[in-house]
């Protein structure tokens, strides 16, 4: 409850320094008249730049999409103001409009983001830009070509829109649409878009789909971009084709690195770097050029994180604050025995299935990596794959989280489900999750927040917070609730793991190698936890070669070995068998 | 010419401006910074030059001006930022001598029609501007389209009867080519005139030079920037083509001679101005001692003598005004000018009508390395 | 049909400098992985260093260009050493953008240093030649020529010395050079001066038939990204032949579908092969560096 409480006074106080910043800046251009026109001219470029800046910091910090080509979304919402204003459309109208035709194309092009590494995707967005640029340059008619076009002006309650009442407007505007994205970055959306961004595939495991995601990213992005258009125009009163040069696309890069990537206030900084520091270094010709690089590249050596982050780093020892997750709450953080989960009561699974698996075969340019593989679990029963490297067990990991697809004839049902018919993050919420052998959490998001992600899988508004609350207590995590994981010892980040795992209210847990890793005390505890799941009703797939331990554990086991099943049993049975003491010569050893 | 500097001191000296001796405040923008600040440090050197070299002889009724240059780094927001310190805090009575055509209609919204500032002189510009006048602009270019028309002419009356017009492909030159054929008509309504499209900023015109050979054209008219004529110069030579070659004003440059070397010989051209290394005109000498002195490292062009005669046409309307001088009295005494000869370039009128002073060019051609002037200043409306 | 054969060889020839910078690129991005947006630059001060020892000093032209590949090679050794190495690694983007504000100091040094005025740069090989009809001027036979001798030097050095194995190996893997018994800090500064040095090469092969000035590099640099991107960030060859490629798909494009939209065209092509083949034509997918 305390941390909750100090999580929404965190949200808040950011919210609040963020409009209480717009509104000085309002009153110190409108009824205070501390600022001259120039100077308001300065701010209004600095608010709709800034907007820019967001809109493509915020991406690469929450999806990880760098784009180079988001001057061609401010054109849609410039040009889109100019042609417009000429046939006395609403400006509110004219900024949906031009806000929806970028939102289109920017989800367009997030929907190809999964298929590209991030420096690719840049190529995309610069081949974006490099397209965008040349319809300018030809369609006349709305572009005015490299002559540019004028814009009508508007008249806003029968007033006309002149350059103050325009920073007012731009200030005003730039202040919510912070707002709303700093709300958006650290809600729902940005909790998703963290967790694609750095584990897709856990993400995926807990039922997010990336394509969606990063599509919605990319559009929501494009939106503000358009949005930032739309006052540029109004600000400068005349579209001109430089303004949406691919100079000027890098710089709005510069400002999101230079003030740091996904931090608000960082890109109101890095947007002020851009714009003041030549502003202000006027008339020094070459000299003004050389000075901003060289600041540029001392602030990238000596705040690494960017302005903003970096100050905020510098800046907290001295004010006593304490960065979230670099030591986690509640006793030392050296091991990771400090609280055994003990006595583990779960509720019970509300619909145990049974995973029936036939006829699995797999092969990657004529080699076989699964052929004819069955395996079965009933409800609540725990069954192990064991195999030496290379049998086969990631690949058929990835046939049943949906990354791989077997050859036809394979079947794989999950309770009521054919599997094989369901998208990957279809799966969780058909009740199977899953865990890894590097944990894979998601680095940027606190334990909570990523159990509650994952519980959304199954619940929805307060009762997903609930579940994870319940998840977390039941695993003796509650006091890692707010840590991020790279502040957590291994042993605990598993746990988390499965955490995130149970959340999402599954009937069968498949676990990737879950002894990995832990000490001897750690690994009794898991095996309790496994037992109490058994005792849940949940079933468990234990993917491993830690055979021992697996034996004493598992009601059945099947031996992976070259891709096909070699021996199935009880592990009474498994212990006895040739084929398995064959196929692990000399492997058997190797178990803690 | 002289006069006017020597007039000045004059009535700075005793008359009835005396009471008043602060600096008039004059604006300008241009690429100090950037791809094109190679033209854009040239071109600030020339009318730099010529309001030193005014402030030394005695400045306007005894008063100096003070021309400050802010730097666009030919982009349009950042010209519109520039405006807005030159205008709302340095507060200067007009703009003169600024450089840009898209950058600076830009700023029209906020310095023509908000603060009703007037720009002087522009670098740059389009016919759109002065057709119909706007109120505060005021240019001394003669069009683009106008010289294509004079080029035209020029070609035909030099016997020329299959010419090929090579443009960049932007609309602002596709517009200007397409002048050239009305010309060539004028002169003999028998002539061909072909046009071929050039991507802009193409930097290798060897299979451009290639298909001109293989159209045969007698005369080429070139509607390209500096470097991609030279660099069409420079191909054509290596091919051995042999045509009549033409050119417009932007390309009368000391830089076509020094990039393009011998390839340039022979090539005829617009220029604003008289050659700027006349020494025997003493308008052009005025202004090679001025540059020596005020801007030694630059060395004197066709872009630094222009705005050298753009500056010097602002101030002699600023001279022309008795009483206040502000944005509005400027204007007017713009208005007021009618014939005026700056001796450097063609004579320009402005009336209330017509914002446009230039309408003539003087012709040149390369010869032995050097600008050399062909005939009288010409117009569109020229017999020549 | 010779108006074909001249837009080829064109094609080919400013697609031997693209390919010269890919290739600078691609050896800089493997072993350090830095997408290094300055190495034009380091060519075009470097340009202008010959070209004073040319004008002033009187160098010989084949004395300049060897100064030019030194001096774009020292930079790339200094960069590295001052400002690259204390960055730290995995910086991916922060690199990316230092390079910029690296590429804008280096321009506007230049512009103090050397002026804004544009300089004629003296060709190699002067005079032309007729083949099958078609009149080709020396310069772009020597640079065709320079080009394929120095990627056919960088292939020899990669494939067969010891020194050039341990490059690979180490942008396979990190630790892999210490196997060939190669000091790893010697690998990044020498990837910086061999990928700067080739950018020497490509800048003052270009800057006769460009003009010599502080933008020189600026459209060549492009384009040899572009060649990289089509043919693999990884591959040295891929980025070879995709500086060919585009090279030759720049001027056909331009010339036979739409003067207006080539950029368009050619990045048209360049998206099409990344999503047949999302990391390049002839890259395997990247591995991530832990």
């Amino acid at each position: 409850m305390l941390q909750r409480a100090g999580r929404l006074a965190g949200g808040h106080w950011r919210v609040l320094v963020a409009a209480a910043v717009g509104a000085a800046t309002l009153l110190a251009i409108g009824p205070l008249g501390l600022t001259d026109r120039y100077q308001n001219f300065v701010i209004t470029t600095v608010a709709v730049f800034a907007i820019i800046t967001l809109s493509v910091s915020e991406l690469a910090g929450l999806s990880g999409i760098w784009s180079v080509g988001h001057m061609a979304f401010v054109a849609i919402g410039a040009y889109a103001t100019a042609y417009f204003s000429s046939r006395g459309l609403a400006l509110p109208l004219i900024a949906l409009l031009a806000m929806g035709a970028a939102a289109a194309v920017g989800f367009g092009i997030g929907l190809t983001a999964g298929r590209f590494e991030v420096l690719y995707l840049a190529i995309l967005t610069l081949a974006l830009a490099l397209v965008g640029g040349e319809v300018i340059g030809r369609w006349d008619s709305v572009t005015g070509g490299d002559q540019g076009t004028p814009v009508t002006p508007f008249r806003i309650f029968g007033q006309l829109l002149r350059l103050d009442s325009i920073a007012t407007v731009a200030v005003a505007t730039a202040t919510v649409v912070f707002v709303l994205v700093d709300l958006a970055a650290r809600g729902r959306w940005g909790r998703r878009w963290l967790a694609i961004k750095n584990q897709r595939l856990a993400a995926i495991s807990i039922g997010l789909n990336p394509t969606i995601e990063n599509a919605t990213a990319f559009g929501a992005s494009a939106a503000l971009a358009a949005l930032a258009g739309v006052l540029l125009a109004l600000q400068i009163g005349y579209i001109s084709p430089d303004t949406f040069s691919l100079t000027n696309a890098i710089n709005f890069v510069v400002a999101a690195v230079v003030g740091g990537v996904g931090s608000i206030a960082g890109a109101v900084l890095g947007t002020a770097f851009i714009v003041v520091v030549p502003e202000a270094a006027r008339g020094a010709q070459d000299l003004q050029v050389i000075v901003f690089g060289v600041v540029t590249i001392a602030i990238l050596l000596f705040l690494p994180e960017g302005i903003a982050p970096g100050l905020v780093r510098r800046a907290a020892p001295l004010l006593g604050l304490r960065r979230r997750g670099t030591a986690p709450r509640g006793g030392p953080a050296g091991n990771g025995r400090d609280q055994p989960p003990g006595d583990l009561e779960l509720p019970p699974v509300s619909r145990p299935s049974e995973l029936t698996v036939e006829s699995v075969t797999v092969s990657f340019g004529g080699l076989k990596a699964l052929e004819d593989v069955r395996l079965s679990i009933g409800p609540g029963q725990v069954v192990a794959l064991i195999g030496p490297n290379g049998a086969g067990k990631t690949t058929f990991l990835n046939v049943l989280g949906g990354f791989v697809r077997p050859q036809k004839g394979a079947r794989a049902r999950f309770g009521d489900t054919d599997l094989l018919r369901q998208g990957a993050q279809r799966r969780a919420r058909s009740g199977m999750a899953r865990t890894f052998q590097h944990a894979e959490l998601f680095s940027e998001l606190p334990v909570l927040d990523t159990v509650v992600l994952a519980a959304r899988a199954r619940h929805r508004g307060s009762a997903a917070r609930e579940a994870a609350r319940t998840t977390l207590e039941a695993l003796r995590l509650t006091d890692h609730a707010g840590s991020l994981p790279g502040a957590l010892p291994f042993g605990i980040q598993k746990r988390v793991d499965i955490a995130r795992a149970l959340a999402t209210g599954p009937s069968l847990i498949v676990m990737d190698e879950p002894f990995s890793g832990l000490d001897l005390a750690e690994q009794q505890q898991l095996n309790q936890l496994i037992r109490a799941f058994r005792k849940a009703g949940v079933s468990v797939l234990l993917v491993d070669h830690a055979v021992q331990q697996v034996l004493s554990l598992a009601d059945r086991v099947f031996v992976l070995d070259y891709g096909r099943i070699i021996a199935e049993g009880t592990p009474e049975e498994i212990r006895r068998s040739d084929a398995v003491k064959e196929a692990y010569f000399g492997s058997v050893a190797v178990t803690a | 010419m002289v006069a006017l500097v020597t007039a000045c001191g004059n009535s700075g000296g005793g008359g009835t401006q005396a009471t008043d001796t602060s600096p008039i405040k004059l604006g300008a923008w241009n690429a100090l910074t950037g791809p094109i600040a190679v033209h854009g440090l040239a071109q600030v050197a020339g009318a730099n030059a010529y309001f030193k070299y005014l402030n030394d002889h005695g400045g306007v009724h005894g008063r100096k001006i003070e021309w400050t240059v802010e730097d666009n780094a030919y982009d349009a927001t950042k010209t519109v930022t520039a405006a807005h310190k030159l205008i709302d805090q340095d507060g200067v009575a007009a703009i003169v001598a600024a450089n840009g055509t898209a950058q600076t209609a830009a700023t029209f919204p906020y310095v023509l029609q908000q603060a009703q500032i007037p720009i002087i002189n522009t670098y740059g510009g389009a016919a759109a501007w002065y057709s119909p006048p706007q109120a505060n602009l005021y240019g001394l270019q003669t069009t683009y389209e106008d010289q294509a028309t004079i080029l035209g002419k020029w070609a035909a009356k030099d016997g020329y009867k299959d010419i090929l017009v090579i443009h960049s492909d932007p609309a602002a030159f596709i517009n200007v080519a397409n002048q050239v054929a009305p010309g060539v008509k004028s002169v003999n309504s028998s002539a061909t005139v072909r046009d071929l499209s050039v991507k802009f900023n193409t930097t290798d015109y060897a299979p451009i030079a290639l298909q001109v050979k293989n159209m045969h054209p007698d005369a080429v008219v070139a509607i390209l920037a500096t470097g991609e004529l030279v660099s069409y110069l420079k191909q054509a030579g290596q091919q051995g083509l042999k045509t009549g070659l033409y050119s417009y004003a932007p390309n009368a440059s000391a830089d076509v001679i020094r990039l393009a070397g011998q390839d340039a010989e022979g090539l005829k051209s617009e220029a604003w101005t008289l050659p700027p290394d006349d020494n025997a005109n003493p308008a052009v000498k005025e202004f090679l001692g001025a540059m020596a002195k005020y801007e030694p490292n630059t060395q004197p062009d066709y872009e630094s003598l222009f705005m050298w005669a753009a500056a010097k046409i602002a101030a002699q309307a600023l001279s022309r005004i008795n009483g206040t001088i502000n944005s509005a009295s400027i204007v007017k005494a713009i208005e007021g000018m009618s014939n005026y000869d700056s001796g450097v370039m063609p004579p320009v009128s402005y009336s209330s009508s017509n914002h446009l002073g230039g309408t003539q060019v003087q012709r040149v051609q390369l010869s032995g390395g050097k600008w050399v002037t062909v005939g009288k200043y010409v117009g569109a409306n020229s017999n020549f | 049909m010779n108006e074909l054969g001249a837009v080829l060889i064109s094609g080919l020839v400013s697609g031997a400098t693209y390919a010269l910078l890919g290739l600078g690129i691609v050896i800089i991005f493997r072993t350090t992985d830095v997408v290094n947006f300055a190495i034009g630059d380091f060519g075009m001060i470097s340009v202008y260093v010959a070209f004073a020892l040319l004008t002033h000093a009187g160098w010989p032209v084949v004395a300049g260009v060897i100064a030019a590949v030194l001096v774009s090679g020292a930079l790339g050794v200094v960069t590295e050493r001052t400002v690259i190495r204390p960055l730290g690694p995995g910086r991916t983007f922060a690199a990316l953008v230092l390079t910029l504000a690296l590429s804008l100091i280096l321009v506007s040094v230049a512009g103090m240093l050397f002026g804004h005025t544009p300089q004629a740069f003296p060709v190699l090989v002067p005079g032309t030649v007729t083949l099958a009809g078609l009149v080709v001027a020396w310069q772009k036979i020597a640079t065709a020529g320079l080009a394929l001798v120095a990627m056919g030097v960088i292939a020899f050095f990669m494939r067969y010395t010891t020194l050039g194995i341990a490059m690979r190996a180490a942008a396979e893997d990190p630790y892999a050079a210490k196997v060939v018994g190669i000091n790893r800090s010697l690998i990044a500064p020498l990837a910086w001066f061999i990928g700067c040095g080739l950018a020497g090469l490509a800048a003052v092969l270009l800057a006769p038939d460009a003009t010599l000035t502080v933008t020189l590099m600026v459209a060549p640099l492009f384009r040899a990204f572009a060649g990289v991107f089509l043919g693999g960030l990884q591959s040295m060859v891929g980025a070879a032949i995709g500086g060919f490629a585009i090279g030759v798909l720049d001027d056909l494009a331009g010339r036979y579908v739409s003067a207006s939209f080539r950029d368009t065209i050619v990045f048209g092509i360049i998206v099409l092969v990344l999503f047949l083949r999302p990391a390049g034509l002839l890259a395997t997918q990247r591995r991530e560096r832990v």
